[in-house]
């Protein structure tokens, strides 16, 4: 006969779980802690933007018309970009901004769910048709990054990619100003 | 293919291998576990810590050296 275990303790079996269970909790609270202090102190929340359009009128009237696609300065020395994701490009395809300076990106969709996202930066959200998505963000130093579709969205998703190119403001605003809704995609 | 015999007079006395207690129990004696059980599940909490630990290093990592110095977002 194989021998009878021994009968455990389970007082403290209860004590172990009790102190675990709290080392638990505090691991949880120390990760909601810092997630509350981003989103406090460093204004970082997740882009929550809610806001209707007509996707089937996209090009024909509104924001999104094709002559307003781009980079635009604001009175206030922000940058507002409006770009549309579509089956399987971006418009346009090659975006410019400054650098240190806020910038607001609008993106819509005319067809179906892409993903925008911003390659080496935090910059990333879906773009669901018949809402204009928005994120704002700030690049610190000049240099180009990738933003491919990241959401599967038929079969020529692969390709469907443009890049975000960050120039200094100075120079921003001497190759550029001059143009009411600036982008590089002639370079 | 032969068939299957009638009966297997062997069943009856076949005893599993998880019942021996050289797979299943201490070879040390019945106060030697007494005595480690009572201490409580001291390898169950190291395991558990070491496992929790990595994950929130590798969380606090991510947070750290690359969310935090891409920027805010909004």
């Amino acid at each position: 006969m194989p021998d009878v275990a021994a009968v455990p303790d389970f007082a403290a079996i209860d004590r172990f779980e009790r102190r675990w269970s709290y080392v638990v909790a505090g691991v949880v609270a120390f990760l909601f802690a810092l997630i509350i202090f981003a989103g406090v102190h460093w204004a970082a929340q997740p882009p929550s933007n809610v806001e209707t359009i007509d996707s089937s009128r996209l090009y024909l009237a509104g924001e999104f018309v094709d002559a307003n696609l781009g980079t635009a300065m604001q009175p206030g020395g922000s940058a507002i970009v409006r770009i549309v994701a579509q089956q399987y490009s971006f418009v346009p395809p090659c975006i410019v901004v400054p650098a240190r300076t806020q910038v607001v990106f609008r993106v819509a969709s005319p067809d179906v769910v892409h993903g925008f996202l911003i390659v080496g930066t935090n910059v990333n959200t879906m773009v669901v048709p018949g809402f204009v998505s928005e994120v704002r963000a700030r690049f610190e130093e000049p240099g180009e990054h990738a933003m491919p579709c990241h959401e599967y969205c038929g079969v020529g998703h692969e390709a469907m990619w443009a890049r975000v190119k960050v120039v200094d403001a100075a120079e921003f605003a001497r190759v550029y100003g001059g143009q009411p809704r600036a982008s590089c995609v002639r370079q | 293919m032969s068939a299957a015999p009638a009966h297997d007079d062997r069943v009856a006395e076949h005893v599993s291998a998880a019942a021996r207690p050289e797979n299943v129990a201490s070879f040390g004696s019945r106060d030697e576990l007494q005595r480690i059980v009572a201490a409580g599940p001291h390898g169950a909490l190291a395991l558990a810590g070491v496992a929790v630990g990595m994950l929130v290093a590798i969380w606090l990592a991510f947070f750290l050296l690359v969310f935090l110095p891409r920027g805010p977002v909004a």
